[in-house]
């Protein structure tokens, strides 16, 4: 076999993961975890070979080799001689005592202050370290720490209570406690809106998930494959003004505004961190990894998986709404709006049209959150949302962090139940 | 016993060792092609208290793993009277269903040629711009040991293959799909490919002919596929009963009360997927709806003692990496004694929406559904597709506006999302059923 190409990555974790129920810790889960892969490059064909703990790297080597065999299509090059380390883990460091102590003094806030809520879910301290390596000269290095929260508010007195997910690299009890009060206050009080208005939507987007409602049609149009086959409603519009002026997507691998990876899953980095999908309204490219890239001579944007087990695949994350520099009460300017906590899941149909239910929502003036609302539904389409009736992003958020993206458009407001 | 356990707490084990492979063919060219073996474990240790619980990847550190998280715990000599630990069965069994037709044992190649053959399906249909064929599969030999004496060992398996597909014709575009699922490998693919070419028709139809729906309130009847999801999410989430551990969430659960009408059944059933769960208890089918009436809900150890009632084997874990929390297993309608067919639902039906297939659906006090392929129905016909966003209604109401059911019966499978817990295998499905005043944009 002529010219061979040996690359690995390896993903390291360790994890503290505190599990919350009704405002009790009930769970301390610790884990410490290697995955390996091992792929091989020959002559437009790859194999892969992959491990979880223990691993003989020889072994799964000839293993990846031997799948050469199978002639598995990969017609795009190994990223070549860049080395590059970025270390995040300075950042936040703390002991399982300092994170139990921290979450329990937080649970004890909420249940002196606000004693209809209580709080379940989890809490995750998470060190990770990722290396991509390879023969032509590539050595990529991630290391972060970061902890994650993910927890729902049972409220006493409602069936549906807010949630509360964020990533964030620090942690204390004042500012957690801090942002879970904001709605354990509001939530108490019933507001009303006029059914049938057109009014300011705040959409809580956090990765992944939320990629595919908000930005689901971005997801399915942008997509290179989609793009390239002449199946993606930007096909002929490269170039043209879509969207607002004010509207501008781009998928960024600045660590620390992303809480990504800065490389792919090809090992693509990209100039100053970030690549354009949407530019000031004008649409400027579709998202691909090298093979689609190359495939259809398109931009690379860094938007190949990272995992561990399968070949790189594309990928729409992680994907951002260009900030306005303005607060939400500039962008809001005096207008009601609604912070749409909890959706039901409605998605956008080929021709752009978005309906989704509202489970959970509230009212908010800019500057307070006024009180939650009854079940609503909002509608509108993809072009009119990030055109004409597209707000912006805020510079602060309601939650204060930045993994939680904050986007504002205005929708149109049906009333379709009661409070719940 | 397997380990040496700490005295005056609880302990176990649960060890899954894994094969998985998956395998896809993209535009004649083999995309993926890849089977890996691993082990890892779970380990719990509980004071009474609080859990304290990590997850391995190297077996060997079992035992070392125990005696080090042991140490962080408060040792109660009274663990024995703890409810939590009183729901937690010392089961001794081996149950190994997948020894003669292991997946493991099929050759990789072997595999890679089925589902090449499978490729020849969207191949020769000249409107296809793009498809995958795909194959993935997966055994788990799973290994339960307590410090209560439980001892177990079982299995688990399930295959997947299909086709994702992109269609184009007079400008207008769609991607679909075509699923089989089985817990055998599949070595007569006929039918498959058949049924992939039906499934091609359908979507092109649906891609030359759908139209927006005028939004409002319809009369929908969910398919065999559709039903499933209904039962999933529209009840089987809210029968998860660490949901009802809140005492706003329990006003409406209240068991013998009316909610639909006699002959809705919906039934969890553990044992079509696993004869133990990951605390070790014994799975079974539990009637959530019994002839309209609500008569159960699903539990792992924690929840059964709050509720002061038994487990029903629904403490499941996605990998080892994972705990055990309350998830549905098979959860589908029961035909129960309908003798009605779909068609006779469709025709006795003025106007409304049949519901094919799905996108995904969620719930909260509100379920929703995003149909895929749907139907507009006038007059008792099907006479044209419709493009929806998507249906919902409040959970309860929608029970209560059950009219009808048909006795087709489909068990799909799919993939479940629970907290941090997404990609969980499950099984969903049942008979056709037809609710009325439900939402529609």
């Amino acid at each position: 076999m002529s010219n061979i190409v040996k690359e690995t990555v390896s993903f390291k974790t360790d994890m503290t993961k505190l599990c919350v129920e009704n405002n009790e810790i009930s769970k301390i889960i610790k884990s410490k975890d290697e995955k390996y892969t091992v792929r091989v490059y020959s002559d437009k064909k790859i194999g892969i070979a992959s491990a979880i703990g223990k691993y003989d790297k020889n072994e799964l080597f000839r293993k990846a080799k031997s799948l050469l065999d199978y002639n598995i299509s990969y017609r795009a090059e190994p990223t070549e001689n860049i080395t590059k380390t970025v270390d995040l883990s300075d950042s936040l460091n703390m002991t399982d005592e300092y994170l139990i102590k921290t979450t329990s003094e937080a649970m004890n806030l909420i249940g002196k202050n606000h004693p209809e809520f209580l709080l379940s879910g989890h809490i995750k301290f998470l060190k990770t370290d990722t290396v991509l390596k390879n023969d032509r000269n590539t050595l990529l290095n991630y290391l972060d720490n970061t902890i994650d929260f993910y927890l729902e508010y049972k409220c006493k007195y409602s069936k549906d209570g807010p949630f509360y997910v964020d990533r964030k690299r620090g942690y204390n009890s004042h500012d957690f406690y801090g942002n879970l009060s904001k709605f354990c206050d509001s939530h108490a009080v019933k507001s009303e809106i006029e059914d049938g208005s057109v009014m300011p939507v705040i959409f809580l987007i956090y990765p992944p998930l939320a990629f595919r409602r908000l930005f689901g049609f971005f997801y399915r149009e942008l997509d290179g494959e989609e793009y390239g086959e002449g199946m993606s409603a930007f096909c002929s519009k490269k170039g043209q003004k879509v969207f607002g002026e004010n509207f501008s997507l781009y998928v960024s691998r600045d660590s620390g505004e992303s809480y990504a990876c800065f490389f792919d899953g090809e090992g693509t980095t990209l100039e100053n961190d970030r690549h354009m999908f949407v530019e000031n309204g004008i649409f400027k490219s579709p998202y691909s990894g090298k093979v689609i890239a190359k495939k259809y001579k398109l931009p690379l944007t860094s938007s190949a998986s990272l995992n561990y087990k399968s070949l790189p695949r594309t990928e729409f994350s992680p994907v951002f709404v260009k900030s306005s520099g303005k607060t939400l009460e500039d962008l809001l300017d005096g207008r009601k709006s609604i912070i749409m906590m909890e959706d039901g899941g409605g998605l956008f149909t080929s021709k752009g049209h978005y309906s989704t239910p509202v489970i959970l929502s509230y009212l908010y003036d800019g500057e307070k959150i006024l009180g939650r609302l009854p079940q609503l539904s909002v509608s509108s389409n993809v072009f009119d949302m990030f055109g004409k009736d597209f707000i912006g992003v805020p510079s602060n958020t309601v939650f204060g962090g930045t993994y939680m993206q904050t986007v504002v458009t205005k929708m149109k407001v049906n009333i379709t139940g009661t409070h719940t | 016993m397997k380990y040496t356990y700490p005295e005056d707490l609880y302990t176990d084990v649960r060890i899954e060792n894994v094969f998985e492979t998956s395998i896809t063919y993209s535009m004649d060219e083999i995309k993926e092609c890849n089977e890996m073996s691993y082990s890892g474990a779970f380990i719990r240790i509980y004071d009474g208290k609080r859990w304290y619980c990590s997850s391995v990847s190297d077996i060997s550190d079992i035992q070392s793993k125990i005696d080090t998280l042991s140490k962080l715990t408060d040792k109660n000599p009274k663990i024995a009277e703890n409810k939590i630990y009183g729901k937690l069965l010392p089961h001794k069994d081996k149950c190994i269903v997948y020894s003669e037709n292991n997946v493991s044992k099929i050759d990789l190649a072997e595999k890679a040629k089925m589902v090449l053959e499978l490729s020849s399906a969207p191949k020769q249909n000249k409107l296809i711009n793009s498809w995958d064929c795909f194959y993935r599969d997966k055994y788990v030999l799973k290994e339960f040991y307590s410090s209560k004496g439980a001892d177990l060992n079982f299995d688990i398996q399930y295959c997947d293959t299909g086709c994702w597909f992109a269609l184009s014709e007079m400008k207008k575009n769609i991607r679909g799909s075509y699923r089989k699922q089985s817990k055998e490998y599949f070595t007569d693919i006929s039918e498959i490919k058949k049924s992939i070419e039906e499934e091609i028709n359908v979507y092109r139809d649906f891609m030359l002919n759908a139209e927006p729906i005028k939004p409002g309130k319809y009369t929908v009847i969910f398919g065999p596929y559709a039903a499933g999801t209904f039962a999933h999410e529209c009840f089987g989430h809210k029968s998860e009963s660490d949901y009802l551990m809140n005492e706003e969430a329990r006003k409406n659960w209240v068991l013998g009360k009316k909610i639909s009408i006699d002959g809705l059944s919906i039934i969890d059933n553990g044992e079509i997927i696993m004869p133990y769960d990951d605390e070790g208890n014994k799975t079974q089918a539990t009637y959530l709806i019994k002839n309209g009436i609500l008569s159960g809900q699903l539990h792992n150890s924690n929840s059964a003692a709050f509720f002061d009632m038994e487990p029903t084997g629904n403490a499941r874990a996605m990998t080892y990496e994972f705990e055990p929390i309350v998830r549905m297993t098979a959860t589908y309608i029961d035909a129960g004694n309908s003798n009605k067919t779909l068609k006779q639902l469709i025709e006795e039906t003025d106007e409304g929406i049949f519901i094919e297939n799905i996108y995904q659906g969620n719930s909260s006090t509100t379920f929703t559904i995003t149909p895929r392929i749907c139907y507009y129905i006038n007059d008792g016909k099907i006479c044209k597709p419709i493009l929806v966003s998507s249906v919902s209604a409040n959970i309860w109401e929608a029970l209560m506006n059950v009219s009808d059911i048909a006795n087709e019966f489909v068990l799909n499978d799919g993939y479940c999302g629970k907290i941090d817990q997404s990609g969980l295998y499950t099984l969903s499905g049942g008979a056709s059923i037809k609710v009325k005043e439900m939402g529609v944009r």
